[in-house]
């Protein structure tokens, strides 16, 4: 199931607008009652949570930090502490530029990037099909839980970046894979035992669109959207997200992403039977429209 | 018993010699240069882990230079000519090496003046037996590299992003001057692909060298389009090049990247003058059966001459090459044999301290012009560029 929650006002973009979104969105996802009740689906109080942004554009189109205060409060009710919550991405220096307050103390979230003193990358490389790297060490050694919270937009080289390439931000040489519509490599990289057995939900931020001209940003190719996306199941979240892009791209003229040969070929590659990460076609994917008032 | 077929002494034996430590292995570390951090990364498995424990990089701290090489394109894109990866790169992202990075649709360098390694190695460790034997280069490398080798022993330094090595600030001209004050007759950008990836402050640096008689040599897998290496050959003193193995299949699957354009720069250097030396890496079971060996021998006598030396070395197992034994000696002397039968007058054997191969011998009367054990020489009987014994002109630069 892939929840797509929008407001028609109050798209200002602040903590309440997204907790609105998040719990409304959290609630349809699991069933439950309550809000907390539902984070208590997906968290324990024991839980390191890391909550992997993307911070590579700075403010202009990064993970909204208004968003992971949103979700902060979300671990919160279900009674993950403060310092078990670690904000992180790439780089410390990233992060700061895109507008999240980096902290090494333990009283808020922490938050700060893999390149941080004593973090840093596992020491040998993981060979995962394709894809050999050295992975954050958030992701192997700290965090209990992961929460893949991307943003929505077309890329270059890999048609999409949204929740699976989201990772390419946990492995220390992302460069290599960005050949062949970073396929199959995308995929390969999610079947990391860490990344698969930990991530236990995916929240798109998806105020802002970028349909084209990705990753970079570019003003004249972002379109508001108003909403978020949320997923267990990243592929899923993917294949609607591309869906929503190529909506954009026709709306503004543009062929869709599958009409220019762009199509990520990683969406159906991460759903075979070897990497099993979840469900690329589309008609076999629940997907609940919600629009807040 | 030689030496190096001693098994119980062979580790004592490479202690001796220095050659446990990786990049270290007969290396002399510089201490107290400008900038930031220790020497680079060693063999420990500690670069990686210990990426940003001087502080967060920041890419735009780096002394920048604008890459050579590459095109402009619509949408800030740009497309990288330096190598045969011809990189196309939106902004913000950084081609295949990792160094090179798109900023709003210009393209630069992150690794301009900051090598994370820096040694004074033998000249011999690189290695070049017929460039200014007995000398010392002046060594550095950078993070970056436009290939992935499995076995690659630097995988460190060359598979990592500039944020994630501890870098020294080395200008051009300050590099020259470490060259001199450590009596280095060359400087040699070597370890990871500096040669290709850290292309602009290679130019400069030979440039520089050059004013001072401190020439550069270039280390390299010969991963490069033609024109940057015509560029380069302008100021180079000399150039190893790394030929992997002989096959497309092996360039593809074990070193990502393809041999035909490191044949055309092997062809290119046959024409510039500019002295060159190939290794060739052996691979048990991957790139050492006689028939390639045979072709890359005959492909080399053919088409490069019979005088280019061709050291065939022995791999260890790392990285992602793990499971693979140590190629044995008997492998490692058949290819010296097929390549010497093959026409080749200068065939050496590398990595195995010791062994009779790593000498140079006159290929007109067999006798030792240089006898070498690890990275020491032994024995001259070369002057003036001719075989003291019958007078054989010897090919090299030899002062």
């Amino acid at each position: 199931m892939v929840v797509v929650a929008r407001k028609k006002r109050g798209s200002d973009a602040s903590v309440s607008f997204y907790a609105d979104l998040l719990q409304a969105s959290l609630k349809r996802l699991t069933g439950a009652g309550k809000a907390e009740d539902a984070w208590a689906r997906f968290f324990a109080p024991d839980d390191i949570v890391a909550v992997k942004v993307n911070s590579i554009t700075g403010r202009r189109l990064s993970t909204s930090p208004a968003l992971v205060t949103a979700i902060a409060r979300g671990l919160r009710s279900c009674g993950v502490p403060e310092h078990n919550i670690i904000v992180w991405d790439r780089m410390t220096w990233e992060l700061e530029k895109a507008g999240f307050a980096v902290n090494f103390a333990r009283e808020a979230p922490l938050c700060f990037g893999t390149d941080a003193p004593s973090v840093g990358y596992e020491s040998s490389p993981t060979e995962l099909g394709a894809v050999g790297s050295c992975f954050s060490r958030i992701v192997t050694q700290h965090a209990t839980a992961l929460i893949n919270v991307p943003v929505l937009r077309e890329h270059a080289l890999a048609g999409v970046s949204i929740a699976l390439k989201n990772y390419y931000g946990a492995i220390h040489n992302p460069n290599k894979y960005h050949s062949d519509g970073c396929s199959p490599f995308v995929a390969d990289v999610s079947t990391h035992p860490d990344i698969r057995g930990k991530t236990r939900l995916n929240i798109c931020d998806a105020v802002k669109v970028q349909f084209h001209g990705g990753p970079g940003y570019k003003p004249k190719r972002v379109s508001h959207f108003g909403g978020i996306l949320v997923s267990t199941d990243p592929v899923a979240l993917d294949t609607v997200g591309t869906h929503e892009i190529d909506k954009l791209r026709k709306s503004n003229g543009l062929r869709t992403l599958r009409e220019e040969g762009r199509y990520p070929a990683y969406l159906s590659i991460a759903s075979d039977e070897r990497h099993a990460l979840g469900v690329s076609d589309r008609s076999r994917i629940d997907v609940i429209n919600m629009e807040l008032a | 018993m030689k030496a190096y077929d001693a098994p119980c002494k062979r580790r004592d034996f490479l202690k001796k010699l220095g050659l446990l430590s990786g990049i270290a292995a007969g290396s002399v570390a510089v201490p107290g240069l400008p900038g930031f951090g220790p020497p680079g990364p060693g063999p420990s498995g500690s670069a990686l882990a210990q990426a940003g424990s001087e502080g967060s990089f920041r890419p735009q701290d780096a002394a920048l230079k604008e890459a050579l090489f590459y095109k402009k394109h619509a949408e800030m894109e740009v497309e990288c000519e330096l190598c045969p990866k011809n990189c196309k790169v939106g902004d913000i992202e950084r081609g295949y090496c990792g160094v090179r990075e798109n900023r709003s649709g210009v393209y630069y360098s992150l690794v301009y003046a900051r090598p994370c390694a820096v040694h004074v190695d033998p000249i011999e460790k690189k290695p070049l037996f017929h460039f200014l034997p007995g000398t010392s280069a002046f060594s550095i490398g950078t993070a970056g590299c436009n290939m992935d080798c499995k076995f690659c022993q630097n995988w460190e330094m060359s598979q990592a992003r500039p944020e994630q090595t501890r870098n020294y600030l080395l200008e051009p001209r300050e590099l020259v001057q470490n060259a001199r004050q450590t009596n280095s007759a060359s400087i040699a950008f070597t370890y990871s692909e500096p040669a290709v990836v850290a292309f602009e402050y290679m130019l400069d640096s030979a440039r520089e060298g050059n004013k001072e008689n401190v020439r550069t040599v270039m280390i390299s897998n010969g991963y490069i389009n033609r024109e940057p290496m015509l560029e380069a050959l302008k100021h180079l003193g000399a150039v190893k090049i790394d030929l992997k193995a002989f096959t497309e299949k092996y360039y593809k699957e074990i070193c990502d990247a393809t041999l035909k354009p490191v044949l055309d720069v092997l062809l290119l250097l046959a024409k510039s003058g500019v002295w060159y030396e190939i290794v060739y890496l052996v691979l048990p079971t991957l790139n050492d059966s006689d028939s390639e060996l045979t072709s890359m021998s005959r492909w080399v006598k053919r088409e490069l001459g019979p005088d280019v030396p061709l050291h065939f070395s022995r791999f260890y197992p790392t990285y992602k090459m793990k499971r693979l034994p140590q190629t044995p000696n008997s492998t490692l002397e058949r290819a010296r044999n097929i390549a010497r039968s093959a026409g080749l007058n200068y065939v050496y054997i590398g990595n195995v301290p010791g062994h009779e191969g790593e000498s140079t011998y006159c290929p007109a009367c067999d006798r030792p012009v240089i006898r070498r054990a690890g990275y020491s020489i032994l024995e001259r009987n070369i002057s003036n560029g001719k075989c003291v014994q019958c007078g054989q002109k010897i090919p090299g630069i030899w002062r």
